[in-house]
């Protein structure tokens, strides 16, 4: 990779500040903090299927739930440790990758979301009813991180980063070439002599992996696993997320998911209109602003510093 | 002659409608084979049976003695079958090095990607224009772009599917040197084009086919003088 200032500083930048966030911020900010980050590595590993692979899925709760399911029975209902809950997780969300993969990789556009929409609400089915296992309605409570806020503040966006960094590798990398092309023109790939899907099932298992990821930091910053996270509204938040920051580029979700948490947080506190709110933003973008506001703030201030490019 | 590639009653219905009707036809490396006929004959159907983006319905379809009537197009593509399409079929978002890329990266040995890039870039005189979207370029070199992503995958044949419609003349001859080029290199190049005066300069053989069934088979000459082909296509292209 090439060093190009103009994409490192404002990288750099937010770093720092994610660094000291913690020392200006209070509690409930650190916290709500934490939770930007780990919504927007779900975002992130949404917009890989999205974005780059073209392909909508509206069942991403089922893999953020999943991992947050099976860690919370490894420690709460098995007993077992925790780097062993951690490892069921992630398993649990492989796992469930590969079926939903399977399921869904055979269809596209509407009917590819549909499946995954589907998928993810047979498996909230299975949490409400299965009580002595996932708790129902009432979910798993009382899971120990075993730090404070603000330790694991650090910890949870070290994590962040570094899971943010692999995927923004393997999107520069041929793969990411190659799912890029599967978006761009499936046919062509495959008489480019490439599998058309088991590019997509790649993605499909790296996207859910990393949901996965978010959601184990999730369980274990709530000290509880909610059927919250595996409704189907809860698939819902990675798709406004990146709609609202823009899905053509790597930080659109990120951006987006701090909007709309913060949005949120602060309407929420003074109306009980924040469904209304969130429909006007959404229509507006989708309506005005496909680009969301990284395309915005692209085309409408960066393009004029930058000359010389492409066009 | 060892038989190369080829098709037995090869057979592709819509609804009713018999697109390809028991087609036997044969490719020889080497030898630049052209189809024609009139609009609707079932030429594009034959190449989409051939190289599987359609399924047929009846016959087979055997390359080097082996049965591929029912293998996916990657398949198709890694033993080496390629092919363009009537309508321009490049990755209009990316690059065109890029474009070039995709398919070298299914190459199975994995020589060096930087090198083999620009080899096809340069050999198919896109060096100029490797930086731009392939969306930003003129037609006669997306057409030339597409071949090149063909190549990248080193086909033994290749399907081209009016590599010469919508170009303008210059473009033409920059085609068709490298159509004459790929015979040179010994491959099977299947040509489907309406352009008479091209098909009849390049071509070695020539196929006609006419509502769905072939009616001709020969070297240019012969078809030039047959009474049928002359009634159902040459005739009403004077
Ligand atoms: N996907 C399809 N569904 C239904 N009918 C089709 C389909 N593709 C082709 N056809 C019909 O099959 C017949 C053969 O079409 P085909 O495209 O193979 O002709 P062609 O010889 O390539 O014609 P042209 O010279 O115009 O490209 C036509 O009558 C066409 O309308
Ligand atoms: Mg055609």
């Amino acid at each position: 990779m090439k060093f190009d200032v103009r994409k490192t500083a404002p990288f750099a930048l937010f770093a720092l500040f994610v660094f000291l966030f913690p020392l200006f911020g209070g509690k409930y900010g650190t916290f709500l903090m934490a939770r930007i980050g780990i919504l927007s590595l779900y975002a992130v590993a949404f917009n890989v299927l999205f974005g780059y692979g073209g392909l909508l899925s509206f069942g991403h709760a089922l893999f953020f739930s999943g991992a947050a399911y099976g860690l919370g029975i490894a420690l709460l209902v098995l007993d077992w440790p925790l780097w062993t809950g951690l490892l069921i997780g992630l398993l649990v969300t492989f796992l469930f990758a590969l079926v939903a993969g399977f399921l869904s990789l055979r269809h596209k556009e509407i009917h590819f979301a549909m499946v995954t929409l589907a998928l993810s609400m047979l498996f909230w089915g299975i949490v409400m009813k299965w009580r002595h296992v996932t708790g129902g309605e009432d979910g798993l409570a009382g899971i120990s991180r075993g730090m404070s806020v603000r330790a694991f503040y650090y910890l949870s966006w070290t994590v962040i980063f570094v899971s943010m960094a692999v995927v923004y590798r393997i999107l520069s990398s041929d793969f990411g070439l190659l799912l890029r092309g599967v978006r761009e023109n499936d046919l062509r790939v495959l008489f480019s002599g490439h599998s058309v899907r088991r590019v997509r099932m790649i993605a499909f298992v790296f996207s859910a992996l990393f949901t996965g990821v978010a959601g184990i930091l999730w369980t274990l910053l709530d000290g509880a696993v909610t059927p919250a996270v595996s409704h189907w509204s809860f698939s819902a938040v990675p798709v406004i997320a990146t709609l609202i920051g823009g899905p053509q580029s790597f930080a659109g979700p990120i951006v987006g998911t701090f909007v709309y948490v913060l949005a949120e947080d602060y309407i929420t506190k003074y109306t009980m209109y924040w469904q209304i709110f969130l429909g006007l933003v959404i229509l507006a973008i989708v309506l005005f602003f496909r680009g969301g506001i990284v395309g915005i703030v692209y085309d409408r201030i960066l393009s004029r510093f930058v000359s010389g490019g492409e066009e | 002659m060892e038989k190369f590639f080829w098709t037995e009653n090869l057979t592709k219905r819509f609804d009713g409608l018999v697109a390809v009707g028991n087609v036997s036809l044969s490719f020889t490396p080497g030898v630049i084979t052209a189809i024609i006929g009139p609009n609707g004959a079932g030429k594009t159907t034959f190449v989409n049976v051939c190289t599987g983006v359609l399924r047929a319905d009846g016959g087979k379809v055997y390359f080097r003695g082996r049965d591929i009537t029912n293998l996916p197009p990657d398949r198709r593509v890694s033993l080496g079958v390629g092919r363009t399409f009537q309508i321009t079929n490049i990755f209009q978002g990316l690059t065109v090095r890029e474009n070039v890329r995709i398919p070298l990266l299914s190459r199975k040995r994995r020589a060096d990607l930087e090198e083999e890039t620009e080899k096809l870039l340069s050999l198919l005189n896109l060096q100029d224009v490797s930086e731009t979207l392939a969306a930003n370029i003129s037609h006669g070199d997306q057409k030339l772009l597409e071949m090149a992503m063909c190549l990248a995958v080193e086909p033994e044949i290749l399907f081209l599917d009016e590599p010469l419609a919508g170009v303008t003349p210059a473009e033409k001859g920059r085609i068709i040197d490298v159509i004459f080029s790929l015979k040179e290199r010994g491959l099977a190049v299947v040509l489907i084009e309406h352009d008479m005066d091209s098909v009849f300069k390049v071509a070695d053989e020539i196929a006609v086919m006419h509502r769905g069934e072939l009616i001709a088979r020969g070297v240019p000459e012969e078809i030039k003088n047959d009474q049928r082909v002359i009634d159902v296509y040459l005739g009403g292209l004077e």
